[in-house]
């Protein structure tokens, strides 16, 4: 028996079975030259390979888009001049040429360095090799037929291998390659059958025919397993699948707890990906738009105009709204083409709000854009790292500055736009009643709140332990940031990995915060958790947490409800933090 | 020969779906139809070259058409890559 931990899963589930390992059928291309006189046959071949291939596609193309890429691919003039060119130029014949334009097409899509147009290198590999057997006058896929459900694995699958492949009978699937957004990525998924992707030399590790277990929940794959483990992963199994049927049953419904109070539930974005996943999971609302990702791509800042546009798309996917946190830089977090001052101690440095007040320009094109891009949905503005209250004026005096300026441009926006302070510094939760009267909504950043409050830069080592969203210094200070928003009558959000985590999510309603934010794919589990709590119980959870002195009694408490405390995000499986003497 | 620019806003780009049906748009013209995206110019009757141009949300691209029916072209084109925004909005 043998166990491999795997980091990242792609499609959530346990299975058991045999292995089918898929071996993919090498081409190689002849790689005799030809003689000029050759030069037309070699290239009426690729045209003639290239029409079967066609052909091919487009039968396969009424049961999959994907072939419908696949042609478009094999009709490219890009490919054909390649091809065309080496056999012409190099006298090639059309095998070696169309295997060497493959090559160097795939490579320039791999060299983009972004994750979609990289793995498009997998479509076009596959319909040259499409082509390839055409040439070679070879049937079939390469893929071999299937006898008994089976756990597949390969190093790649590529479009052509999964149509060719009897998908009743594969009860999973691991590949060694590919990424997210790979084809087999996305196939998994929409099978709904259990998946990792990206492990790194596993069709050498895997015996053809020999037993495993792939738990693509917590991402572990277990070979030749024996009948203890086999059936200690069958209950597993069991209980994670009557899990998720009672969780997408809740699917739309709203987190409502038992006793009728419901809590805003939205995510956090920070990629397009983040954006179209939400709709998955039956959200309309971005708690947290990081805008940071319009900065990554490009060269420059991102001009008023993409910015507005980029925050117009967003509100068109999030009708329920989207707030936007102004940009969030600093010393450790930089962006390619402009890099903030190497400071000593980067966290307590020129950063968030006060890089933005420190570069207006800058800060007055985001609010522009935001402004703008409020005439068209529902949209809120978030200044991130307040620590004083006259970052939060100076602030909103140059939103108003910029509202003049459209107003004099006839440009149209939402003059009652909300205001928010992210609360995550010791002073705003301090300074939380007099900031709440200058602003419209609070959003508690856990994870920084936690590091401020707690001293910890939990990426050091030696005191990374002591970083523990559940210490009381750090669920007091939720309570007191909530009892202050309240009294003067705004909203209070928390967005940071606190809000995914299943175990603190009683907690955190009892504190009485308005709306969670976390990652879309936590949504369905703390959909399920708020809709079997009382809010009259959550209450007198939050009181006994806030009245306690150890962040380990606090996980005590919150073990003895009973809740699922494996809620990874936060840590709270009672291991973790310092220990109450 | 005409042309035009357009603010690309759909979430995605002109990524897998989008590519094929522009591509494929553009083909139905006579004219033959360009994209610049100031860093890469590309012939759209290649989806290969138009995916390499990488075209991202935010960016502003200039679509140029040169024929007899360049015209007709260079609006259906523009009105297509304005409609991605509208058409991914909709719920899947």
């Amino acid at each position: 028996m043998k166990r491999i931990a795997v980091r990242k899963t792609t499609s959530k589930g346990i299975v058991a079975g045999r292995v089918f390992l898929h071996k993919p059928m090498a081409l190689k291309a002849d790689t005799a030259l030809v003689g000029k006189d050759s030069v037309g046959g070699e290239k009426d071949s690729f045209l003639d390979a290239v029409s079967h291939a066609k052909a091919q596609l487009s039968e396969l193309a009424k049961v999959s888009d994907i072939f419908m890429a696949h042609l478009d691919v094999a009709d490219d003039p890009a490919l054909r001049e390649s091809v065309m060119g080496k056999i012409e130029n190099e006298l090639k014949n059309a095998e070696l040429a169309v295997e060497e334009s493959a090559k160097e097409i795939a490579a320039l899509f791999e060299e983009t360095g972004d994750g979609f147009l990289a793995e498009r290198a997998q479509d076009v590999l596959d319909v040259c090799s499409r082509i390839m057997r055409c040439l070679k006058g070879v049937g079939g896929s390469g893929f071999g037929p299937i006898h008994e459900p089976v756990v597949l694995v390969a190093r790649d699958l590529r479009p052509s291998d999964t149509a060719a492949m009897d998908k009743d009978k594969v009860l999973g699937l691991i590949t060694a390659n590919g990424g997210e957004t790979s084809h087999v990525a996305i196939m998994a998924k929409g099978l709904g059958i259990p998946a990792i992707v990206g492990v790194e030399g596993i069709d050498n590790e895997v015996r053809d025919g020999g037993g495993i277990i792939l738990d693509a929940v917590e991402g572990t794959i277990i070979l030749d397993p024996d009948e203890k483990t086999l059936e200690e992963y069958g209950e597993k199994r069991r209980a994670f699948e009557s899990r998720r049927e009672t969780l997408s049953r809740l699917k739309g419904l709203p987190a409502t707890t038992t006793d009728g109070h419901t809590v805003g539930l939205a995510v956090n974005v920070g990629s397009i990906r983040d954006a179209q996943e939400m709709v998955a999971h039956g959200i309309r609302g971005i708690g947290l738009l990081r805008s940071e990702f319009l900065y990554m791509e490009g060269s420059s800042f991102p001009p008023e105009g993409d910015q507005f546009a980029a925050y117009k798309a967003c509100t068109e996917i999030a009708t329920d709204g989207v707030i936007v946190r102004t940009l969030d830089i600093g010393g450790d977090k930089g962006l390619p083409y402009f890099r903030p001052p190497k400071e000593e101690n980067p966290y307590l440095g020129f950063r968030g709000i006060r890089l933005s007040l420190g570069n207006p320009g800058l800060f007055r094109t985001q609010l522009r854009a935001i402004l703008r891009a409020s005439a068209f949905g529902k949209i809120r503005i978030l200044y991130p790292m307040v620590s004083q209250v006259d970052e939060l004026r100076q602030a909103n005096s140059l939103l108003a500055e910029c509202m003049a300026e459209l107003t004099a441009e006839k440009a149209p926006f939402d003059p009652d736009i909300k205001k928010g302070v992210m609360i995550e510094t010791p002073a705003a939760v301090m300074l939380a009643d007099d900031l709440a009267r200058e602003c419209d909504f609070f959003s508690i950043g856990s994870n920084d709140l936690t590091q401020y409050v707690l001293a910890v830069d939990r990426g050091n080592l030696k005191v990374a332990p002591l970083y523990d969203p559940f210490s009381p210094a750090v669920i007091r200070s939720i309570a007191r940031t909530v009892e202050a928003g309240h009294a003067n009558g705004i909203h209070v959000h928390l967005c940071g990995d606190l809000a995914g985590n299943d175990a603190a999510i009683p907690i955190l309603i009892g504190l009485g915060l308005d709306g969670l934010s976390m990652p879309g794919s936590l949504i369905p589990e703390a959909r399920y958790v708020i809709r079997n709590t009382s809010m009259s119980e959550a209450r007198a959870l939050a009181l006994k947490a806030s009245s306690l002195q150890c962040a380990s009694e606090v996980r005590e408490l919150i073990l003895g409800q009973g809740t699922d405390a494996q809620g990874a995000p936060g840590n709270a499986t009672g291991k973790g933090g310092p220990a109450c003497p | 020969m005409v042309t035009q620019e357009v603010l690309i806003t759909n979430p995605s780009g002109l990524h897998a779906r989008p590519a094929h049906r522009f591509i494929k748009l553009a083909k139905s013209f006579k004219s033959d139809v360009f994209l610049d995206t100031g860093q890469k110019q590309v012939r759209c009757d290649s989806i290969i070259n138009l995916l390499l141009a990488a075209v991202k949300p935010g960016m502003t691209v200039t679509v140029r058409a040169e024929g007899e029916d360049e015209r007709n072209a260079l609006d259906e084109l523009v009105a297509f890559l304005e409609g991605l925004a509208k058409s991914e909005a909709e719920p899947e």
